[in-house]
């Protein structure tokens, strides 16, 4: 099916906006998890990567010196986790996307974990400006006995300036493929001033969406209490789910880091560390 | 009430009746569009029972926003496309297409009791399809799991009845699942559950029209409180419906 937007989108992109790529791929040598390859293009980048943990796991650090994302922009990141290596990559801050007037910003994110590989990919939230377009897509592509665990976190406007979402609009997507069949697409949405964003059927008034993904949990022990009523919990396909819908990213990301701590525990590893840059 | 578009209504329906007999046509279509039979899609809520636990849906208003809100979000991003590109590509006998476009659905429901739904109905859909003899060999191969939707399309496109029409019957089963739902759960008197009934049915159209706009890149939204019920559904301690 042929569509205009997307025409006039592509016009757009081919005029305005920067391009960035980044390739990662990781292997496990000598029972240590290593950076082999390390490629960029434009702006997108990890300086290196670091062991802060007691462990195999390599982590790094993904930077976008722009700091946001503006109309047009296009970042691809492909990463390989290979057999055996584990791996966690974070961002040292909000993912901002401002303000456009007419072209969208597309953010794509190729993650595929090898047999035996773990990934932890929590990339800190993003923040949708008012008047901010874009279109997000994460894929995680699972080998056989591969792990993963991630968030995405969306912030609609700015709340703390008295910013509303009021114009714009986004589609935030992550899918899972379990040995490349689609086995979970999920997607978040909002159009600015949509009345879906005050309705009680759509935000229900709140500017916090938040999910929360792990291969590893399968329920959650009954004494577990989290924050009740602004979390839900499901499982599909061997994937666990937790949604967050309120107020604050602080609360959604420690109720996920309890989980993440139960991610860990259940792979057998230590109790995880957050990244120091969270602090920052 | 103006009536231009009557006379090629008027037209459009003779050629229906000179090419098929619409009688027979309409009636497979009612067949296949009412929730009670043949799949059973009455035994779920898709999250209206939280809803109504939660006093977010309390009266009849209440009830006919949720349900507008709710499905007309996923109908128009989720549904409706996908049934029509699943009945496009099996009126082009691509059956590769077909189970792409089923997969693509089924991992579009995003709670375990949304995806049981579709996926029971769906088997309960396929016997149908059986029964008819709609699933010839070429196809069973293809699809091992059968969404209700692609039952449904697939069902619409074997028997040539119109896209359109087809869509309008498949919202129609979903329609007035939710509202006997919401008579039983709210509770709603019958009157005002045709109310909100003749109210949806108005809107048809323009649902149907803006789910031909979808882009594939919008396919598979829904809202973040349908997504939050039918979640917090599946861990109610008393249910009418099913998880």
């Amino acid at each position: 099916m042929v569509s205009l937007i997307a025409l006039e989108e592509s016009s757009d992109l081919a005029k305005i906006g920067w391009s960035a790529s980044l390739d990662l791929l990781f292997e496990s040598r000598r029972n240590k998890t290593v950076l082999r390859r390390n490629r960029h293009m434009g702006p997108l980048r990890v300086q290196r990567a670091f062991y802060p943990a007691d462990d195999n796991r390599c982590h790094v650090y993904l930077l976008h010196p722009p700091g946001g994302v503006v109309g047009g922009d296009c970042l691809n990141t492909n990463v390989r986790v290979e057999s055996g290596a584990n791996v966690l990559i974070t961002t040292p801050g909000a993912n901002k996307i401002y303000r456009s007037d007419r072209a969208h910003s597309r953010i794509s994110s190729l993650l595929s974990i090898g047999p035996h590989a773990s990934l932890e990919w929590f990339p800190q939230e993003t923040i949708y400006f008012s008047g901010s377009r874009s279109r997000t897509v994460t894929e995680i592509n699972l080998d056989k006995d591969a792990h993963g665990v991630t968030w995405d976190l969306l912030c609609l406007g700015r709340p703390v300036s008295g910013e509303k979402f009021s114009e714009g609009n986004f589609i935030q997507r992550t899918i899972f493929y379990r040995n490349g069949r689609p086995i979970l697409n999920d997607a978040s949405a909002a159009t600015g001033g949509d009345v879906m964003l005050d309705a009680i059927w759509g935000w229900q008034e709140q500017d916090v969406f938040a999910t929360f993904y792990s291969t590893r949990i399968e329920k959650l022990d009954s004494d577990w209490a989290p924050a009740l009523g602004s979390l839900v919990l499901t499982r599909v396909e061997g994937i666990f789910i937790a949604r967050y819908l309120g107020r604050s990213v602080q609360e959604a990301k420690s109720i996920f880091y309890d989980l993440w701590c139960i991610h860990r525990s259940l792979a057998g590893e230590a109790k995880p560390v957050a990244p120091r840059i969270w602090n920052t | 009430m103006c009536f231009p578009n009557m006379r090629d209504f008027n037209l459009s329906l003779g050629l229906t009746l000179i090419m098929h007999n619409s009688g027979f046509l309409l009636g497979q279509l009612l067949r296949v569009s009412s929730p009670s039979l043949p799949v059973g899609g009455f035994s779920y809520s898709q999250g209206l029972e939280t809803a109504v636990l939660n006093g977010w849906v309390h009266d009849e208003l209440s009830a006919y926003e949720w349900i507008k809100g709710v499905s007309y979000t996923t109908l128009r991003h989720t549904d409706l496309p996908l049934l029509t590109r699943i009945y496009l590509a099996f009126r082009e006998q691509d059956f590769q297409q077909v189970a792409v476009w089923n997969q693509r659905l089924v991992s579009m429901r995003e709670t375990a009791e949304l995806r049981k739904e579709e996926l029971i109905t769906g088997a309960a859909f396929r016997k149908i399809l059986q029964l008819d003899g709609i699933l010839v060999s070429d196809l069973r191969d293809t699809l091992s799991e059968l969404s209700a939707v692609a039952c449904f399309a697939i069902y619409c496109a074997h028997y040539r009845i119109e896209l359109k029409d087809s869509l309008c019957g498949y919202i129609w089963s979903r329609m007035e699942n939710s509202v006997a739902a919401a008579i039983k759960l709210v509770p709603l008197g019958q009157s005002a559950g045709q109310k909100i009934l003749a109210t949806l049915v108005c809107e048809m159209d323009s649902l149907i029209d803006s789910s031909f706009l979808v882009t594939e890149d919008e396919l598979g939204v829904s809202t973040p409180a349908s997504t939050f019920a039918s979640c917090a559904h599946e861990k109610e301690y008393s249910r009418l419906f099913r998880s």
